[in-house]
């Protein structure tokens, strides 16, 4: 049985606001002086992008994350595939989880298709025929024809989208993270990948995925938290906690717009002292 | 799971996924020489011609008989650039993989596995020119060769160890790897890789005592030229060994928290 939770968990982050904060020679120098070189330079300040954060899934629970940019959606996301881990609180998780983040970063863009996804399949730890079965089946979901056998740097954008999102779904593990990328791609795909996503999350036995698009939140998942300023504001049935938070965006558009487009942190702060 | 325990998961996870950091060390030699026509062996010509280069020149510049000359370069050539390798790029491990951190959920330690089997079969590829010096230079073959082995397993450990540290350090500290490249263009003059300092007789220079690299190299190329090594070079290289390891470990577990958001 797959299972996900977290315990009041924040997360703090360091923040480099100065480049000398990064500098070996300048924390040497802070050092040596005992603080009083470099004092005046000190940048670290640090986000709370999650604060006080509980979350109990348990199999068959799709959770969709609701929020404005910055809200903390990606950081819980990181946080539940322990990219990022809390600073307090306690974060527990039994499965395998599969990512759908920032889609590409990991591609060789001289090999061909074929050749990426047997490493996407790699990493996944799928055995020789597994590998192959996904290719194939990750070829006749994206449409890339004889482009599959192609560098991947020769692929238009809807290409790479496609592949990726199909191989993210080929083999889904106990726990799914996706975080904004669906809404990627034409509308005839978007309806393809919404298939594919359902049928994907109905095999993945936990769902935790971010949109800020409504039609895809109600048709895959059957939970919802919205998050505001990296705390919990609201949960419950998603289309209910949507509606609320429409209703909010929309009857206070001059509060709700800033906070939309900054990706400011939830909150920060700056030490006092080093 | 505390951070650090999860850290030392990741330490252990990584031994288990080494067929993983096999197929990405591949792969990265595959892209790097795609689309030339003799793929992998610029590796060995490039190294190659320098040592050629330098043995020609240096031999008649410092008045030593070629062939000897030539065999001692071929030895110590491979292992400088194997410690070179390692200094340079360790800092960029972690830098240079966030994607592959953030896409898939495996060990991040297969990182470290990656980049120290790219920088080990890179060595062997350097290693032919030494095979190809023995033929022509045909020094005597003895059983004291066969020190050379452990010398190379003190090594590798030394390069997982100091890479899984300096990985780290490299992630926070950014002026790290430039630091770094420019010490190591120092040490490789400092360091008796093209001057050999049994030339100096009993006056040893004291970059043959306080130089870390030295003690590296001479592990390995010592009993590959059948000279005796001194106990100082294998202690000194062991206690690294170990040193490298235990810090690498704690300083990635310790770290694996805040490390995702240095890079």
């Amino acid at each position: 049985m797959a299972r996900l939770t977290l315990e009041n968990v924040t997360v703090r982050l360091p923040v480099v606001t100065n480049v000398s904060q990064r500098s070996l020679f300048s924390a040497a120098a802070r050092t040596a002086t005992f603080g009083r070189m470099g004092r005046a330079s000190n940048g670290v300040g640090f986000v709370e992008p999650l604060t006080d954060i509980s979350i109990d899934l348990k199999d068959g629970d799709r959770l969709a994350l609701i929020g404005h940019n910055g809200a903390g959606k990606s950081t819980l996301l990181r946080t539940m595939a322990s990219i990022v881990l809390p600073q307090s609180g306690r974060a527990f998780r039994d499965g395998d989880v599969s990512l759908l983040f920032n889609l590409g970063t990991a591609l060789e863009t001289e090999q061909t298709g074929r050749q990426n996804l047997d490493f996407y399949a790699r990493y996944l730890g799928l055995s020789k025929s597994e590998r192959l079965d996904m290719i194939e089946d990750v070829a006749e979901f994206s449409e890339l024809g004889v482009f599959i056998d192609m560098p991947v740097r020769t692929y238009s954008s809807g290409m790479l989208v496609r592949m990726l999102f199909g191989a993210a779904t080929a083999s889904p593990r106990d726990i799914l993270l996706v975080d904004e990328v669906i809404s990627a791609g034409d509308a005839q795909f978007f309806q393809k990948a919404k298939r594919r996503a359902w049928d994907s999350f109905s095999r993945g036995r936990i769902s935790v995925m971010a949109s800020h698009a409504p039609e895809v939140i109600f048709d895959l998942c059957n939970k919802a938290i919205r998050l505001e300023r990296g705390r919990i504001v609201d949960e419950g049935d998603p289309r209910a906690v949507w509606d609320r938070y429409y209703r909010e965006k929309t009857v206070q558009p001059e509060a709700a717009a800033p906070a939309a487009e900054s990706d400011a942190p939830a909150s920060a702060s700056l030490p006092a002292e080093g | 799971m505390t951070p650090t325990q999860i850290g030392m998961r990741d330490l252990r996870d990584g031994v288990l996924r080494t067929p993983l950091a096999f197929s990405l060390a591949l792969r990265e030699l595959q892209t790097r020489y795609s689309r030339t026509t003799l793929g992998p062996l610029w590796i060995t010509l490039a190294q190659a011609v320098w040592i050629g280069g330098v043995a020609v020149v240096f031999s008649q510049v410092f008045h030593q008989e070629f062939k000897p000359f030539l065999y001692f370069l071929a030895t110590g050539m491979p292992v400088w650039t194997y410690i070179a390798t390692v200094m340079t790029e360790a800092p960029t491990v972690f830098v240079n993989s966030r994607g592959a951190l953030e896409q898939f959920s495996a060990p991040w330690t297969v990182q470290v596995w990656k980049r120290l089997m790219v920088v080990s079969w890179i060595f062997a590829q350097h290693m032919m020119i030494w095979v190809v010096a023995l033929l022509i230079v045909q020094p005597p073959i003895t059983s004291y060769m066969l020190y050379a082995l452990p010398g190379l397993a003190i090594l590798f450990v030394t390069g997982w160890g100091a890479m899984l540290l300096l990985g780290v350090l490299g992630a926070r500290y950014r002026d790290l790897q430039p630091a770094l490249a420019l010490s190591m263009n120092f040490m490789f003059v400092l360091t008796p890789v093209f001057w050999d300092p049994a030339l100096l007789g009993e006056d040893r220079p004291i970059m043959t005592h306080f130089n870390p690299f030295y003690h590296f190299l001479e592990i390995v190329r010592g009993p590959l030229m059948s000279r005796p090594v001194a106990q100082e070079s294998w202690t000194f290289c062991i206690v690294t060994m170990v040193l490298m390891v235990v810090l690498g470990c704690i300083t990635f577990a310790r770290s694996r928290r805040t490390l995702f958001n240095w890079l």
